[in-house]
């Protein structure tokens, strides 16, 4: 076998093969990137000898067009077919209620920074007033120096595909102190409190 | 600024002071530092002390023989677990007003319980176990000094003691305290922390001749001179050549009588901003106030902080700054005031502004 | 979404028993949408979240990713009042959303994931439709994460993120859900940036 004109050189054209004379560098070249040919009985490729005959054993073998291997662009993705879009997440702790002025300061951790792999406490970024009116009616007795609330910015999108922008607070409705949770600090406690001496 | 640390015949007060929070580093001499409060530094998030104690080449482990925790508020704790780890042959110094079983029941309640923000307990849960198992703890108590070196050789040894809090401050603070632990069925939120400082542990430090005021947060109560029980109650301490004013500035923090029997004339004021209220301090009026008693003023950073404004442009900033009024960074740089003399009398203090510290 | 797999009574599970322990503010619970509330399941809608509880399986899901913390902590705060039921799995589930701008980048992303070579033998023209791959945990719990992405229509597809727990015998849900919602959310977004390289 050497590399001048001895090979067919298979090519799918729709249902059809169609053979053309061509050296074993084509014939490899063609089957590794146009066409994939496999014994039809077997399903194993034909060894060397057997492709340099294959015009000649067509029904033998399943002759295909090799599948492309199209270039992927991620730029082509487009965003989240979702209709909200967080824009600005915050958890926010309430530092102080002025009440007669109707607002209240905090603290704020930006969320979308936050490491939420890390252990320790993530540090406070950003500071606020904020008009208690900001607050749905039914979150405002939450309004204390301590608690904790979200603040979420988001862009909606309507059906009609017009973008709007929302500001949430929803305020933390955490379990509440139970007994068992405050009895057993008590008791963690005692041994403290005896390597202090009291 | 100079990365050589102080000579072994020098002292050093730096200074530490981010947008809210602060911590001391002070060389009383010979190679021994002391460590009051702790503060992160923005780039490293590391304690502010430690990362200036590495950069000046002094090794924190054996170096640093105290560290006072003053209160356990989260701008003056944050670190200062990892400052108690790293310094490991320091004997460490709380608040006599927290040796009660309210506080310990307190802290235990938000450390055993996970998902909470517990606005410094838990550090300071986590340093008191930490001195508890090394047995390295002591009490700040008023007029007992924590940490005494015998003058020897050309070194006029040092002696550090606590002004504050009184037997009465620590008989409110434990009822205040109790107040604070939580109720059974009611919303967890974040530890609130009490309005005013009055278990903060004030320091009295003296180096031979040399005499240094560290006022920490200690604040008058409703009712309560705190600062004027201090004047009259601790042995008439006076002459400190420099004053780390208390409590950001701040007009409760201020005392006439602390600057004129307990303080030279003129004397260095050091003060750390604290960026977290609606009206930042100091305010204009605790500034000229303080000028009033000396013109040799520093800050670690000056208000108002012209940093971390967000630009009104976008949907979401606008949206952003109409719901969150005042809307601003918590500025993380570092500012550092640094005063170095010679320990004999006679010895100016050289001052420095780092950072964003700056003399006002 | 949060699945829970346990020994559940359909019937506590109303808007106005969480109203009443006040894990939901009383006009939401006035407000929201009872499709059947039954001693073998109860179904609700919220404006921002809703509730399928059947005997075995509970699923509480939200369209707004700005309430994801409020209902983990809505599913904690339940489970701290309700602390005896046997749960035995959880799953958190994130879905992503994506669309393709032309069937070419869609078909490439899909080669990219299931490469058509092995396939190309078996069948004619082979196209990914639906993928599920498993990966174990790094962290200490018992359990794995599941990654499904599958074609919803043309030049559509879906990712599901599923971080799924087998509950230990002394771990709460509570417990669990506090410590690992939010690490969840960010690993969820994490896999899914992985999955879509630049």
């Amino acid at each position: 076998m050497n590399n001048t004109l001895d090979y067919f050189v298979p090519k799918v054209e729709g249902k059809r093969v169609t053979f053309s004379r061509g050296t074993r560098d084509t014939f490899n070249s063609q089957v590794s990137n146009e066409v994939a040919i496999v014994n039809a009985a077997t399903l194993e490729e034909p060894t060397e000898r057997e492709s340099f005959q294959l015009h000649k054993n067509l029904s033998t073998y399943r002759v295909n067009r090799a599948p492309k291997v199209p270039v992927f662009d991620r730029a082509s993705i487009q965003a989240p077919t979702s209709t909200s879009k967080i824009i600005s997440f915050w958890e926010g702790y309430v530092n102080a209620v002025y009440q007669d002025q109707g607002y209240f300061s905090a603290t704020l951790i930006d969320l979308k920074q936050a490491d939420f792999n890390s252990e320790s406490e993530r540090e406070p970024d950003h500071q606020a007033e904020f008009d208690i009116a900001e607050v749905s009616e039914f979150d405002r007795d939450l309004i204390v120096p301590g608690a904790v609330f979200y603040w979420s910015i988001t862009y909606i999108t309507s059906v009609s595909r017009q973008i709007n922008t929302n500001s949430d607070i929803r305020f933390r409705r955490l379990p509440l102190w139970t007994k068992f949770e405050l009895d057993a600090a008590h008791a963690s406690s005692e041994s403290l409190a005896k390597l202090f001496g009291i | 600024m100079s990365t050589n640390g102080p000579g072994v015949g020098e002292v050093e007060i730096s200074l530490f002071g981010p947008g809210y929070g602060e911590s001391l580093a002070i060389h009383l001499g010979d190679g021994d530092w002391m460590i009051v409060d702790s503060c992160l530094d923005a780039a490293t998030q590391e304690p502010s002390a430690l990362v200036y104690l590495r950069s000046i080449g002094v090794n924190p482990k054996t170096a640093v023989k105290l560290i006072v925790a003053t209160h356990w508020h989260d701008d003056h704790i944050r670190g200062l677990d990892t400052i108690c780890a790293d310094c490991s042959d320091a004997t460490l110094v709380i608040s006599n007003a927290l040796r009660v079983r309210e506080f310990l029941t307190l802290s235990t309640v938000y450390a055993e319980n996970s998902g909470m923000v517990s606005g410094g307990t838990d550090t300071i849960y986590k340093v008191i176990k930490l001195g508890l198992k090394s047995g390295k703890v002591l009490l700040a108590l008023i007029n007992k000094p924590m940490q005494i070196k015998a003058s020897l050789g050309s070194h006029p040894g040092y002696s550090v003691t606590a002004l504050s809090p009184s037997d009465h401050c620590c008989i409110r603070a434990q009822a205040a305290l109790g107040a604070l632990i939580p109720k059974i069925n009611k919303q967890k939120t974040r530890l609130r922390q009490p309005d005013h400082n009055e278990t903060s542990v004030a320091l009295w430090i003296e180096l031979g001749p040399r005499k240094i005021l560290l006022g920490a947060d200690l604040e008058n109560g409703a009712g309560h001179p705190e600062w004027s029980f201090i004047v009259t109650n601790t042995g008439g301490k006076n002459g400190a050549e420099v004053f780390k004013i208390p409590h950001h500035g701040s007009s409760n923090g201020y005392n006439v009588d602390v600057w004129h029997h307990m303080v030279i004339p003129n004397a260095h004021a050091l003060i750390t901003p604290y960026s977290k209220l609606v009206k930042p301090l100091p305010t204009p009026q605790n500034v000229e106030t303080i000028k009033t008693h000396t013109d040799k003023v520093s800050i670690t950073r000056i208000l108002p902080f012209k940093i971390g404004r967000v630009p009104k442009r976008g949907a979401k900033n606008k949206v952003l700054l109409k719901v969150a009024k005042n809307f601003r960074k918590v500025p993380l740089s570092e500012g550092q005031i640094r005063l170095r003399s010679n320990l004999s009398a006679s010895s100016v203090w050289l001052v420095e502004h780092i950072g964003t510290a700056s003399a006002l | 979404m949060v699945v829970l797999v346990g020994k559940f009574n359909p019937q506590i599970f109303q808007p106005s028993w969480f109203a009443r322990h006040n894990l939901i503010p009383g006009p939401e619970a006035d407000a929201a949408q009872l499709t059947v509330v039954h001693p073998e399941i109860s179904d609700f809608s919220l404006d921002w979240c809703h509730l399928n509880v059947s005997p075995e399986r509970l699923t509480l899901d939200s369209q707004r990713p700005e309430r994801y913390p409020p209902l983990f902590d809505l599913l904690i705060s339940t489970f701290n009042l309700l602390s005896h039921t046997p749960i035995t799995q959880v799953g958190l589930n994130k879905v992503y959303e994506f669309k393709f701008s032309n069937m070419k980048e869609w078909h490439a992303y899909g080669h990219k994931l299931a490469p058509k070579e092995p396939w190309a033998k078996a069948l004619t023209d082979p196209g990914m439709a639906a993928l599920q791959m498993r990966g174990s945990r790094t962290d200490d719990k018992k359990g794995f994460i599941t990654v499904d992405i599958r074609t919803t229509a043309t030049q559509q597809m879906r990712i599901n993120v599923n971080d799924h727990f087998e509950l230990g015998e002394s771990e709460t849900i509570s417990e669990l859900l506090e410590k690992n919602s939010k690490r969840t959310i960010e690993q969820s977004d994490r896999i899914v940036k992985e999955l879509l390289p630049s």
